[in-house]
């Protein structure tokens, strides 16, 4: 969990680099949704609309009291964005990147071994977990019924949406294609529960998915994804993704040689860190605007 | 099989003896819920005090400025990481009068689904705060209810009303009521001005509030 206030975990997410660059390449999937907002004061007038210095600076104490107090959750969330992004990496990877002229080197990681296909699966399966166990971290179960709540899970807008939109992009559609969903609950369904026991990202979230059981928690993510299955592929179909022109469109920036998609969707997530940097955005204003509704 | 060249381990969340809150309910709710609706730079140069940090004691002239926010209780001086504020002790009447409601109590106050043709949708349920988001168009209308009894001394003296409440605007946005001596109900937009928000802090059922 990170010792730090919330404005300084936002005011440290980079305005440049290579997570920046590719979120800002896959921004026309949802166009004008995201903005790559890294200054405290500008998230608490783009989340409230106020100006006045003094109303601005009560909602930004109190969102930092707010944080500041582990029983409600917001640091578990991001805690969560933060170890999705940190397993499974080749540590300090995008800080090892070469800026040359307009685009991204990864000629260090020429030597990089994707996981098999189900292992990268299941991978790509338990971040869309992480994205419901975050959600009720930070808002609790809105409403009074399912349905209640399913409207609010699916009301993404924002930093959620681009998030959602860079992982359909980065670990769903370029290394499997148009039948991503398919493959990750195919992946699912496949798994050993000793095997899942030993995946990293499991681990990490296995404290925060509902279930008595290894093999009940298996059962979870995979019946969030079949039953995401309709949202999902339709987000995937309605936007246009398609894994050679994502890839043509990311290789506009990045570099990578390799043609094989499943490295290339590796790479990438291994070389960025879209879902933290988009989660603590996304951390970020919810608990302003739970400040603002404190005030 | 091929190797992958892993970082390591998983980092170790700490443990606190914190209750995990309503996971009975996010037992239930995950599984149902999206069965039901989804099938369809730092240099090593010293920074500056930032304006938001509790130890920070120089924050702008504005910032202490006699303007509503600040009579706000403002998080504590820490050490060198965050930690829960004191909460603020409540009155003796408070204590006796208002009990924390827990999560999903308030939700039966908000006003229905298409009011006046604006479309609701929950945002959040925490134990002492509900809220919920009604649009049309592009209008867009935050309505909340936070449990607060502690703001009782602030409302006791205002003479302004709604649908019978102390009436308190805040900032330029936001439309606050408090209610029962123990909710602060609030409308904020940043597109309805604040007669109409008046009028939507109107439709709350105030009854339903426990």
């Amino acid at each position: 969990m990170s010792d730090k206030h919330l404005y300084q975990l936002l005011e440290e997410l980079p305005q440049s680099g290579v997570t920046v660059t590719v979120l800002n390449a896959l921004d026309y999937i949802v166009p004008g949704s995201w903005q790559n907002i890294t200054n405290f004061e500008q998230m608490i007038r783009a989340t409230t609309g106020e100006e006045d210095q003094a109303v601005i600076q009560a909602i930004g104490e109190k969102a930092v009291e707010l944080y500041s107090d582990p029983s409600r959750g917001y640091q578990r969330a991001v805690w969560v964005y933060q170890m999705v992004d940190s397993v499974d990496k080749v540590a300090g990877a995008a800080a090892l990147a070469n800026k040359l002229a307009n685009k991204w080197s990864f000629g260090f990681l020429e030597r990089f071994t994707p996981k098999a296909d189900n292992a990268q699966a299941v991978d790509a399966a338990l971040k869309f977990a992480a994205e419901l166990a975050t959600f009720c971290l930070i808002n609790g179960i809105p409403g009074d019924s399912v349905g209640d709540f399913a409207a609010s899970l699916l009301d993404n807008s924002k930093e959620d949406i681009m998030r959602i939109a860079a992982w359909l992009a980065i670990d769903c559609v370029i290394p499997f294609g148009p039948d991503a969903i398919g493959r990750m609950i195919d992946g699912v369904q496949k798994i050993q529960s000793g095997e899942l026991a030993n995946n990293s990202l499991f681990q990490g979230l296995q404290r925060f998915l509902p279930g008595g059981s290894i093999d009940d928690q298996r059962r979870l993510v995979q019946t969030n994804l079949e039953a995401s299955s309709g949202f999902l592929s339709n987000f995937i179909s309605s936007r246009g993704l398609q894994q050679q022109d994502l890839l043509q469109r990311v290789r506009h920036y990045v570099d990578i040689a390799d043609d094989k998609l499943d490295y290339v969707g590796a790479i990438l997530d291994m070389a960025t860190n879209y879902y933290e940097h988009t989660g603590i955005q996304t951390t970020t204003r919810r608990v302003i605007a739970h400040a603002y509704a404190s005030l | 099989m091929r190797s992958h060249p892993s970082s390591g381990g998983v980092p170790v969340y700490p443990v606190t003896n914190e209750v995990q809150p309503t996971m009975y309910r996010t037992n239930v709710l995950w599984i149902a819920a999206v069965s039901l609706t989804l099938s369809a730079c730092c240099g090593g140069e010293k920074k500056e005090p930032s304006r938001w940090d509790p130890e920070n004691k120089n924050k702008p002239p504005s910032a202490t400025a006699t303007a509503t926010a600040t009579s706000r209780p403002t998080a504590p001086a820490t050490t060198n990481k965050p930690t829960p504020p004191p909460t603020p002790a409540p009155t003796a009447e408070a204590k006796a009068d208002c009990k924390k409601p827990g999560t999903g109590a308030m939700n039966k106050a908000f006003p229905a689904d298409n009011t006046d043709g604006f479309k609701r949708i929950y945002k959040t349920d925490k134990d002492d705060l509900a809220e919920a988001e009604y649009t049309k168009g592009k209008e867009k209308l935050v309505l909340a209810i936070k449990f607060d009894p502690s703001r009782k001394g602030e409302y006791g003296s205002v003479s302004d009303k709604v649908a019978g409440f102390p009436y308190k605007p805040f900032g330029k946005n936001k439309s606050n009521i408090f209610v029962k001596d123990c909710y602060l109900v609030s409308a904020s937009s940043q597109e309805v001005a604040e007669d109409a928000r008046k009028t939507w802090l109107g439709k709350f059922n105030f009854s339903a509030l426990p």
